[in-house]
């Protein structure tokens, strides 16, 4: 019963939450539950899912291209899994964005991305690489932390950066334990390297 | 002689409670640690096992200290004791662990309770500073996971130790690559109820 009761009031809610910005131009706001400032952080978020997306793509682009010598069985696997992770992550972020009736995010809209496609491509070793994939997924974790914290409503956006971020975690901690060589695990995650909306271009 | 039962005080805000239970099940991974690093598998075994247990014993520590820090601030007691749901299985459990392998894998039972408690909870909080905190938390606590998890997978492929560098990973199985990565979104069915670290 509660179950339904659950599932009616998010239908119900999404509802509201469409209808209220969709009316918006019409001068007749409904509530939401979402503010301007939580939207731009779901979309940071989607964009950071989206960059993970192309940098692990890139990386599989280099070994299946023999950059890096003969393809660690092991890596190959994660860079997989990894990829499937943050794509299925960019989805859950814009099927929130959709139901706001906002548009999806479909590329990167990022103002370092460049930087880090340049840094993979110019990588000599898979140690290069897993560092800045780790640095990439320490710093989705961390924006997904603080995205918990600034979210206006804890709806779906706070269910899916709270179910989100301890997968980026792991990522980072499998890539230092496996191919950085590190157990290294602070006590806390934090939010020091979390992105900023203002690192949104678009 | 009969009476009216006692007056059930009311319950304690939403906040208080979810803290008290997040605070109990760090208290019970930190005493769940410190057995596990006395045991001579551990105390006498392969450098990285001993270290993982000797950090996240200190992290769960920090956390521990965190929530009460948290309840301190809400005008709440703190929480010393242990999770009274799973504390006596924990020690039966831990008391008959006679190798490695079981060991990771009770820990990253315990592990996962903890993380997906917390991951829940930050769902049903309305105060954001509470929220980030316990998704901080349960996102280091996923780390341990993962990296028992990978503990355990090396053991499964029968290396000889635990710590592979770069060069000894290309001699690594497919399945030690996913082991410490085994969900897209972070589960929540083992999560513990709310109230179930209620201070007596």
């Amino acid at each position: 019963m509660s179950g339904t009761a659950t599932r009616r009031a998010f239908v119900l809610g999404v509802a509201g939450l469409g209808a209220g910005l969709a009316l918006d131009a019409c001068s007749s706001p409904a509530p939401s539950p979402y503010d301007t400032a939580s939207l731009q952080t779901v979309a940071l978020g989607a964009a950071l899912e989206n960059q993970a997306v192309s940098a692990y793509q890139a990386f599989a682009a280099a070994l299946r291209a023999g950059r890096f010598g003969r393809t660690d069985p092991a890596l190959d696997a994660f860079v997989r899994s990894a990829t499937a992770h943050h794509t299925e992550h960019a989805a859950t972020w814009n099927a929130i964005l959709r139901e706001a009736r906002k548009p999806a995010v479909s590329g990167i809209p990022l103002t370092d991305h460049g930087h880090v496609l340049d840094t993979i491509a110019a990588a000599t070793s898979v140690g290069a690489v897993v560092s800045a994939l780790e640095d990439l997924e320490n710093r989705a974790a961390q924006t997904h932390v603080a995205a918990a914290g600034s979210l206006h409503d804890n709806g779906p956006a706070v269910l899916a950066a709270a179910t989100i971020a301890p997968v980026e975690a792991m990522h980072a901690a499998t890539l230092g334990r496996l191919w950085g060589g590190r157990q290294a695990v602070a006590s806390l995650l934090g939010t020091d390297a979390a992105a900023s909306r203002r690192e949104l271009t678009g | 002689m009969t009476g009216s039962p006692p007056p059930t005080p009311p319950p304690a805000p939403l906040p208080v409670q979810v803290l008290r239970t997040a605070a109990a099940l760090e208290n019970l991974a930190v005493e769940s640690y410190t057995t596990a690093a006395a045991m001579p598998l551990v105390a006498q075994g392969d450098d990285l096992l001993r270290d993982l247990v000797v950090r996240n014993q200190a992290h769960h520590a920090a956390h521990a200290l965190a929530f009460n820090h948290a309840l301190l601030g809400a005008g709440a007691a703190r929480q010393t004791a242990v999770d009274g749901r799973y504390a006596a299985i924990m020690r039966q459990r831990l008391a008959h662990v006679t190798d490695p392998a079981a060991l990771a894998d009770l820990l990253t039972e315990l592990e996962e309770i903890n993380a997906q408690t917390c991951v829940r909870f930050a769902t049903l909080c309305q105060d954001g500073r509470l929220r980030s905190l316990l998704v901080n938390i349960a996102s280091v606590e996923a780390q341990h996971t993962s990296h028992l998890r990978v503990q355990r997978a090396l053991l499964d492929g029968g290396q000889a130790g635990p710590g592979a560098t770069e060069v000894a990973a290309h001699t690594l199985p497919a399945a030690v690559g996913t082991a410490g990565i085994p969900y897209a979104a972070y589960p929540t069915a083992d999560s513990s109820a709310i109230n179930e670290g209620g201070v007596r």
